[in-house]
């Protein structure tokens, strides 16, 4: 059947498998089939589908194994929804401290992509919470790691893009709070040198911190838009969980984010009705918890043809000439921007995942003709001033550039090489980038 | 919430129907004994509804394929040794095999039978005797390749057909006792029986199939489809004339 990432610009023929019981999944021992591990579906890039792959949808697998009150740990299944989760654990007054913003992911595609979070200069990468993993590997079975058990499986399937097994179980340490609401602080920014100067003043007081900018504008403006500060209060207001439903899988509006104009007046708008809002609210943490959820419209209206993501680490000592050329590039070519955000990241570069310390820029263009180039563009801009690409939401670089911007990405592949020689853990996304 | 504060045995209840009941019974906070062949799934299914949903689990490994009569009733002795009674036994377990394609094989027709009929006819003849003075449903699975035979999964067919006689013998038995006997006739279920195969109806979820029994567990009816719609398909296929079925490939 074709299959298609989650953009919409890359198809492939595979299959899909879906497990219910253990013995199905340990019966893959020694199995000469290619096949890769499917979560949410939801990398934007082909990371779970590939050519003649099965693709695994571990969907069944989603128990919770073992959870300690006291403690603060839970051991959970790979295929269990980061929103699931969440709904269990907030009953509790846990959270899982780094996560992503759709509730759909599930936890595999998290340790997968060592994913982050709104709270990444607070609580890192997902990466910073796990304890252990079990994994099934297609030679070696069961393998049970941790940073001091079999700790290059452990070190290198965090991040692993799912290649080097199928992660059964994942312990996880969680984070205490104290109650489930939010206090909500809107800040109008005048362009992006605002937009960041109010992220970092705010960086101690506050638990979560992003931005939505807009892109679309010229010179001084360029960057305007509104600094979202979300922290932590001690009230507690009635918990009332949403069942969560995915509803990012259909693409089934028209395509209007593929028109120029279309997009440059939605965030024209966007950006007006945003400030029309009050400037401080409470809020419940489940309501805040997933900040795509509930605005899935947006990724339906780019149509059949999809979108693109650029998604980037800038280091702090060069990021303002680094935006300054991002900037003259979207002027130049004049790409018209539906989506930039912004946020602070803090921590050590791990693997080939999405991680280390700067300022993360996120720019989403429509599907056309010249987003590959002006992509391309940014990837020399990305090079230039020693910044990190976040692979789970680009679907075109290529090994040469992988190679040149990840530090561990030689060691990754040498890894690979030795554990799975044959390439039966395959995705697309490994063929592109030769691992 | 309604707490139902009852007590269940299920086997089968490691995958698609038997699973769902296992974990819309433990939401409603039944204890439960359930059963199957790999306890390696229940273990981790039994954990996590402990956990969530804070009902009591025992796992007891059940082999329907090789059982003897001694084996039977140590498991029937082992569950009411966990509760004196139970107020729903839900039997899921059925296989079906790729070979029972109508040549004979002695291993096909032994283990079919064995695991869709008599062995599930022994145990719920066992339980029966313990439960016939309480109030008690005991629903089994049957499907609707027994509405007529045919070719294919003949086998299957045959074991499904001869459950529904044996329980439906024991609900005539203890007619004047307090058990409600049920057989599900089941149509296509989104299972790992139907994944992948190209088939001439919908498939049912098996999520809302067990609330339906859940929902259905006081009423007396003896045999009833699930999904509904099967009652007009199984009429036209036992009215087809034999002229016609027999050129019927499915």
């Amino acid at each position: 059947m074709i299959l298609q990432s989650f953009d919409k610009t890359k198809s492939v023929n595979g299959d899909i498998i879906i497990p219910e019981k253990y013995s199905e999944i340990f019966g893959l021992i020694n199995n000469p089939q290619k096949h890769i591990v499917k979560g949410a579906g939801l990398s934007y890039c082909a990371a779970s589908i590939g050519n003649d792959v099965n693709s695994i949808d571990l969907k069944y697998f989603n128990r919770i194994i073992d959870f300690d009150d006291n403690l603060g740990t839970i051991e959970i299944e790979a295929g269990i929804t980061i929103g699931e989760l969440s709904n269990f654990l907030l009953k509790n007054y846990w959270i899982i401290p780094s996560l992503p913003g759709y509730p759909s992911i599930t936890i595999g595609g998290c340790v997968a992509f060592n994913v982050h979070g709104k709270s990444q200069f607070k609580t890192g990468n997902f990466k910073d919470w796990i304890l252990s993993l079990k994994i099934f590997h297609h030679t070696m079975g069961l393998i049970n790691c941790s940073e001091t058990n079999n700790s290059q499986f452990f070190y290198n399937t965090i991040g692993g893009l799912g290649l080097t097994g199928i992660i059964i179980s994942v312990k996880l340490k969680l984070k205490k709070i104290e109650g489930n609401v939010l206090m909500v602080k809107k800040i109008k920014c005048k362009n992006i040198k605002d937009s960041i100067n109010i992220m970092i003043q705010e960086e101690e007081n506050q638990d979560y911190i992003y931005s939505w900018n807009n892109f679309n504008k010229k010179k001084e403006s360029f960057g305007s838009g509104i600094v979202y500060l979300e922290r932590h209060t001690s009230k507690r207001k009635p918990i009332k969980l949403i069942k969560y439903q995915n509803q990012l899988q259909r693409f089934n509006y028209p395509p209007i984010l593929q028109l120029s104009w279309a997009v440059k007046m939605m965030t024209y708008i966007y950006e007006f009705s945003s400030l029309l809002s009050k400037e401080e609210t409470e809020n419940s943490f489940e309501q805040l918890a997933f900040p795509i959820y509930g605005k899935e419209i947006y990724y339906k209206m780019f149509g059949k043809k999809g979108f693109r993501e650029y998604q980037v680490i800038l280091p702090y000592n060069n990021w303002e000439f680094a935006v300054e050329e991002i900037r003259d590039q979207i002027e130049k070519m004049n790409i018209p921007i539906s989506l930039a955000s912004l946020k602070i990241f803090k921590g050590e570069k791990h693997n080939l995942s999405f991680s280390g310390n700067g300022l993360c820029v996120v720019i989403d263009v429509p599907n056309i003709k010249k987003s590959e180039l002006f992509f391309e563009k940014l990837d020399y801009i990305t090079l230039k001033y020693k910044g990190i690409i976040n692979l789970s939401k680009d679907s075109r670089l290529g090994n040469i550039m992988a190679h040149k911007i990840f530090d561990d990405y030689l060691n990754f592949k040498e890894f690979l090489f030795q554990t799975d020689p044959n390439k039966i853990y395959q995705s697309e996304l490994r063929e592109r980038l030769c691992l | 919430m309604f707490i139902d504060n009852k007590k269940a045995i299920i086997i089968g209840a490691s995958s698609g129907l038997g699973k769902e009941l296992v974990f819309l019974l433990s939401e409603k906070k039944i204890d439960l004994v359930i059963s199957s062949r790999n306890t390696e799934d229940l273990e981790v299914i039994a954990k996590h509804n402990r956990i969530v949903n804070h009902n009591s689990i025992e796992v007891i490994k059940l082999d329907l394929e090789s059982l003897n009569h001694d084996e039977i009733l140590s498991y029937v002795n082992t569950c009411y040794k966990i509760n004196a009674y139970y107020d729903y036994i839900f039997i899921t377990s059925g296989i079906i095999d790729e070979n029972d394609n109508g040549i004979y094989s002695a291993n096909v027709v032994d283990k079919i039978m064995y695991i869709n009929s008599l062995n599930i006819y022994k145990i719920v003849n066992e339980i029966a005797i313990k439960q016939k003075d309480k109030y008690s449903n005991i629903t089994v699975i049957s499907s609707i390749a027994a509405i007529r035979a045919r070719s294919n999964n003949m086998v299957y067919s045959s074991s499904k057909i001869s459950l529904e006689f044996l329980i439906s013998g024991l609900r005539h038995y203890y007619h004047k006792d307090q058990i409600i006997f049920q057989i599900y006739r089941a149509g296509y279920l989104n299972t790992v029986m139907t994944r992948g195969k190209k088939l001439l109806f919908p498939v049912a979820d098996p999520r809302k199939f067990a609330v339906k029994i859940y929902n259905n567990r006081k009423k007396d009816f003896g045999i009833r489809y699930y999904p509904f719609f099967w009652n007009f398909i199984a009429i036209i296929i036992q009215l087809t004339p034999w002229f016609l079925y027999k050129k019927l490939k499915f």
